[in-house]
């Protein structure tokens, strides 16, 4: 029974690293005597059903908390942010430029295609993240009342995402006619 | 020490969590323990759920660790035991006059013809 009750702490231990590392700060020990407690006292039939339930929706929990920055650090979460707008804005410059050298080089074919889904995937999710970095930041620096780091990265790019989009705008507009 | 003004309605781990809490510090499994027996076993909580609750209770200030421990036993060192604070026993108040309310108007309307109150 013992070397089952040990089994079965092991197999938890190994479920708690689902849990995100902030969330779990403090906790995993405690958390790890409570299944012992639990298995002390109960069958471990009960435990587990009791451990099924409430897992997908503790897991959830922990990790919207961590998004949200109730666990994880806001500074980082933004600074972050910022960054891989920075990174994501100019992969896309890249990307747009790689796409007219092949379809002129090569005409239009299978890389070319390729180079414009990854430009288009790029430019997308730059945007988003870059709305999402530009609230955040501006929220940590007005708390603050300095520009944090994340503010300053995504300032930096502003330029080749803006030039993206108005080089697809611009394309689309002078295609129509 | 945080002493806000704390408005939200209380999810019923909390109120349990609370209510287990009101006349003795526990540590985490007896807290689960007392919650379920409470309820009469209509609040079963896990570890993940159970310490969720108690971080966020933490961090509004409705609980605190308690440092002296009040029983020796073994496995003490690796627990932690709870107490409520003045804030989380004033929530805990508000939230019994609030049922309380709630029955007294469910008996005027007769949606209660059982209950026998005072």
């Amino acid at each position: 029974m013992r070397k089952i009750n040990n089994i079965a702490i092991k197999i938890y231990r190994l479920l708690l690293n689902l849990y995100p590392g902030s969330y779990l700060k403090g906790y995993k020990t405690l958390m790890e005597q409570t299944f012992r407690d639990m298995l002390k006292e109960d069958n471990s039939l009960r435990v587990w059903t009791k451990v099924a339930k409430e897992l997908p929706w503790s897991l959830m929990q922990g990790h919207i908390e961590n998004i949200k920055g109730g666990a994880m650090e806001i500074t980082k979460r933004n600074y972050n942010l910022g960054r891989t707008v920075l990174i994501l804005g100019y992969l896309t410059l890249i990307f747009w430029a790689l796409g007219i050298f092949l379809s002129i080089q090569m005409g239009i074919g299978f890389i070319s295609y390729l180079t414009i889904g990854f430009f288009g995937f790029f430019l997308l999710s730059s945007g988003i993240l870059f709305i999402m970095s530009l609230v955040f930041n501006v929220k940590e620096s007005k708390l603050t009342h300095q520009v944090s780091r994340g503010l300053k990265y995504t300032l930096i790019g502003i330029p080749p995402i803006a030039f993206c989009f108005l080089a697809i705008t611009v394309k689309a507009l002078t295609e129509g006619h | 020490m945080r002493q806000k003004q704390y408005r939200k309605t209380l999810t019923p781990s909390v109120f349990y969590i609370l209510l287990a809490l009101c006349n003795k510090e526990r540590h985490g499994y007896e807290i689960m323990k007392q919650a379920e027996y409470d309820s009469d076993g209509k609040i079963e909580m896990g570890p993940g759920t159970l310490y969720g609750s108690i971080k966020r209770m933490l961090a509004d200030g409705l609980i605190e660790e308690a440092y002296e421990k009040p029983a020796i036993e073994p496995e003490d060192e690796r627990r932690k035991y709870y107490r409520l604070t003045d804030l989380g026993r004033k929530q805990l108040s508000m939230e019994l006059d609030r049922y309380k309310n709630a029955i007294m108007l469910a008996k005027d309307r007769k949606l209660m013809p059982e209950l026998e109150l005072p």
